[in-house]
C-alpha cells in the first residue's frame, strides 16, 4: 500500500469515527435530563396515538354526519389535527424538514374551511332559484 | 446577606481585573454537586406539560365534534379543540427545539391560526344558517332567525340581491318600510324603524 493509500485510509476511518470530545461531553450530561428525554419521547408516541384516536373520531363524523356542514366542521378539525400530527413527528424524528408543512397544511385546512362555506352557500341558492 | 452580597462584590471585582478568563474560572467550581438538570431538560420538562395540555383539548373537543347533537355545537367544540391543542403543541416544539427561526414559524403558525379559525367557523356557521341545518331541540334563542323574519330589519342575507321598487330607485341606500305596529312581538323594538 502506498503511503497516499494509507494517509487517504486514515482520513477516512478519522471522519467515520465520532470525535472523542463529543462522547466525553455527552457523558457528563446531567441523569435528570435522561430522564425528561426519554419521557418527552414516550409522551409524544402517546401523543401519536392519541391524535390518531381524533382523527377518527372526526373521520366517523365526516362518515355519519347528517348534513353537509357537519362534514365541513369535521374536516376542518381534520386539517388541524394533521398539522399537529407533523409538529409531533418533527419532534420525534429530530428534523426540521417538516416543520414548514405545519404552515401549509393549516392554509390549506383553512382555505378548504372557506371553500366548504362558499359551496354550502351557492348550493342552496341555486336550489332555491 | 451582607457576606454573600460582599463576596458577589469581591468576584465583580475579580472579573474586571483579570478578564472575562477569570469569570469562566470563578463560574465553575468544581467542588460544587452537578446540577440534576440542564436548561435544556428544563425546557423538555415544560414541552412535556404543553404536549399532554394541547393533546388534551385536541382528544376532548374531537370526542365533542363526534357527540355533540347538531352542528353549531360541533362547531363550538371543533374551534376550541383546534385552537388550544395546537398552541400546546407548538409550545412544546418550540420549547424543545429551541431555535430562532422555529420559534419565528411558531408564532405565524399560532398567529395565522388564532385569525383563520374563527373565521372560518364563522363563515361556515352563517352558511349553516343560511341553508337551514338541522337544530338541536333544546335550542334556547336564535337571534338570527328573528332578525331575518323582522322587517323592520333593512338588510338581510334575503334582500341583498333584491331589486328595489321604482320609487327608491337612485336614493341613496335602501330605504326599508316601516315597521308594522305588532303587539305580539316577543321582544321589543330597541331602535324606531329607519334608523338601522
Amino acid at each position: 500500500m502506498t503511503p497516499a493509500a494509507a494517509a487517504i485510509a486514515r482520513f477516512v476511518a478519522a471522519a467515520a469515527e465520532p470525535s472523542p470530545p463529543a462522547a466525553a461531553e455527552s457523558v457528563a450530561a446531567p441523569a435528570g435530563d435522561a430522564f425528561i428525554e426519554t419521557t418527552l419521547l414516550y409522551s409524544i408516541d402517546v401523543g401519536i396515538f392519541t391524535i390518531a384516536i381524533a382523527i377518527l373520531l372526526c373521520l366517523a363524523r365526516i362518515i355519519k354526519g347528517p348534513d353537509l356542514v357537519d362534514r365541513g366542521v369535521a374536516s376542518d378539525t381534520v386539517a388541524v389535527q394533521v398539522a399537529a400530527l407533523v409538529l409531533l413527528i418533527t419532534i420525534r424524528v429530530e428534523s426540521l424538514i417538516a416543520f414548514d408543512a405545519v404552515l401549509i397544511v393549516s392554509i390549506l385546512g383553512f382555505v378548504s374551511t372557506l371553500a366548504f362555506a362558499q359551496f354550502i352557500g351557492r348550493r342552496r341558492s341555486v336550489h332555491q332559484s | 446577606m451582607i457576606d454573600a452580597l460582599f463576596s458577589l462584590l469581591e468576584t465583580a471585582e475579580l472579573i474586571a481585573e483579570l478578564g472575562p478568563a477569570a469569570a469562566d474560572a470563578a463560574a465553575v467550581d468544581p467542588s460544587a454537586p452537578a446540577p440534576l438538570f440542564t436548561d435544556a431538560g428544563l425546557r423538555d420538562a415544560l414541552a412535556i406539560v404543553a404536549l399532554l395540555g394541547g393533546l388534551f383539548f385536541m382528544l376532548v373537543g374531537s370526542i365533542g365534534v363526534y357527540r355533540f347533537p347538531d352542528c353549531y355545537s360541533r362547531m363550538h367544540a371543533a374551534s376550541k379543540c383546534t385552537t388550544l391543542g395546537i398552541t400546546g403543541m407548538l409550545l412544546a416544539a418550540v420549547l424543545h427545539i429551541w431555535q430562532l427561526d422555529v420559534a419565528g414559524k411558531g408564532v405565524l403558525v399560532l398567529v395565522f391560526t388564532f385569525v383563520a379559525t374563527p373565521v372560518g367557523t364563522h363563515l361556515l356557521a352563517k352558511a349553516a344558517h343560511h341553508g337551514g341545518a338541522h337544530q338541536y331541540a333544546g335550542t334556547r334563542s336564535d337571534e338570527l332567525a328573528q332578525d331575518k323574519s323582522d322587517p323592520g330589519m333593512a338588510i338581510n342575507d334575503e334582500q341583498i340581491g333584491e331589486v328595489p321598487p321604482d320609487e327608491l330607485r337612485g336614493a341613496v341606500g335602501h330605504i326599508p318600510p316601516p315597521r308594522p305596529a305588532n303587539p305580539a312581538e316577543t321582544h321589543p323594538p330597541a331602535q324606531p324603524a329607519g334608523t338601522r
